[in-house]
């Protein structure tokens, strides 16, 4: 059961949390996939024409014009709302990063996509308009049209390499409880770049990584090997480089057969 | 263990099993596959590519090389030839790492 979107609007129109000029307010997180708890919060964004003036000390730093994010906190009905605010040209610039000219750029300003760019990139396929929704669609439809899906790949596997490496170099030095976290890290990293390259992306959420394979039950990974892996059910302490080896093994044939 | 001849090369024959070294990069761009060491990349042909998906460190050459004879119809003994050349060029750029199989007389 997701949440009910239909009063989040009136909501922030009674606390003052929206400017005059918007163009669109959409929700996204746990609450909105249908995976939320009592405790979960409301992620709610709001495109603004100019930048929000916060009433709280939180921000954000991105790589865009303006250059931070402002925030507000409210409590409704017992729940925390997290309101992040973006102001429109700041949506756009992270829209044309992710072009596929920019991607397929060698020095493309995919490259310079920040965390919370990435988080926008991440949430938008699953958001929740408040309003009648067209600007998602518009947006979405720009989403499918773009490199959204190779840059969240890549990003993913450009993670797994590097803690590949890492374990690597951890096993030759005879570290092995290091390579063993490096390992699993790539593993996790690795699973992210296959699970985006099925369309259920979430890298920075790592919480629901279970549900989205679960979603997927990919032939390449079925679920029940993955969660095998996940919780390392195969790990004998007395010889854990065959572990490593084995999940690495996991990781290069994602990397093979993933398609950027 | 890595097979190596007298000059550092590395020695492939029908024997040799190819495996994956731990930090090997493989990249799959749109169909192209692309493999690459510490500091060496390559981009595979479809049927390099073909027979770098049959490399776990137990198939020796001539077991690859009896697939890519059937898959691309050709003669057991020019695949066996491709294969070696392949890994040669790989190994030594630490790409895959050969040894020998253990079943060899």
């Amino acid at each position: 059961m997701t949440y009910d979107m239909s009063g989040v609007v009136a909501e922030l129109e009674r606390r003052k949390l929206l400017p005059e000029h918007y163009d669109t307010v959409f929700a996204s997180g746990s609450l909105i996939r249908g995976w939320g708890n009592p405790t979960s919060d409301l992620d709610v964004h709001v495109v603004t024409r100019d930048a929000w003036t916060s009433g709280i000390d939180e921000t954000n730093h991105v790589a865009l014009e303006p250059n931070t994010l402002q925030y507000e906190q409210i409590f409704v009905a017992g729940r925390r709302w997290d309101i992040e605010y973006w102001t429109a040209s700041q949506v756009e610039q992270v829209l044309a990063k992710a072009s596929t000219e920019q991607f397929d750029d060698d020095q493309g300003a995919w490259r310079t996509l920040s965390y919370h760019e990435i988080a926008l990139l991440e949430r938008l396929p699953y958001a929740a308009a408040a309003d009648s929704g067209a600007w998602l669609e518009a947006v979405r439809g720009r989403l499918a049209d773009s490199a959204h899906r190779s840059i969240l790949i890549v990003n993913s596997l450009k993670q797994a390499d590097s803690y590949t490496e890492d374990a690597a170099g951890q096993i030759a030095r005879g570290d092995v409880h290091s390579a063993v976290i490096a390992s699993r890290t790539a593993f996790n990293h690795a699973v992210d770049a296959l699970t985006a390259s099925l369309g259920q992306f979430g890298s920075l959420w790592p919480k629901w990584r279970a549900r989205r394979m679960q979603i997927l039950d990919p032939e390449l990974l079925p679920f029940e090997e993955y969660w095998a892996i996940e919780t390392m059910r195969s790990f004998d302490p007395e010889n854990p480089q065959k572990w490593i080896e084995q999940t690495i093994a996991v990781c290069q044939t994602i990397s093979t057969e993933v398609s950027v | 263990m890595t097979h190596e001849d007298n000059a550092g090369h590395v020695t492939v024959g029908p024997g040799s099993v190819a495996s994956l070294p731990l930090n090997v990069k493989i990249r799959n761009h749109r169909g192209k596959t692309v493999v690459g060491g510490y500091e060496h990349f390559f981009e595979l042909t479809d049927s390099a590519a073909y027979i770098w998906r049959q490399i776990d460190g137990t198939r020796t050459v001539s077991d690859i090389a009896a697939l890519i004879a059937k898959e691309y119809d050709i003669d057991q003994e020019s695949a066996t030839q491709d294969i070696v050349d392949l890994f040669a060029e790989l190994a030594a750029h630490e790409v895959v790492k050969i040894a020998e199989s253990d079943s060899q007389p």
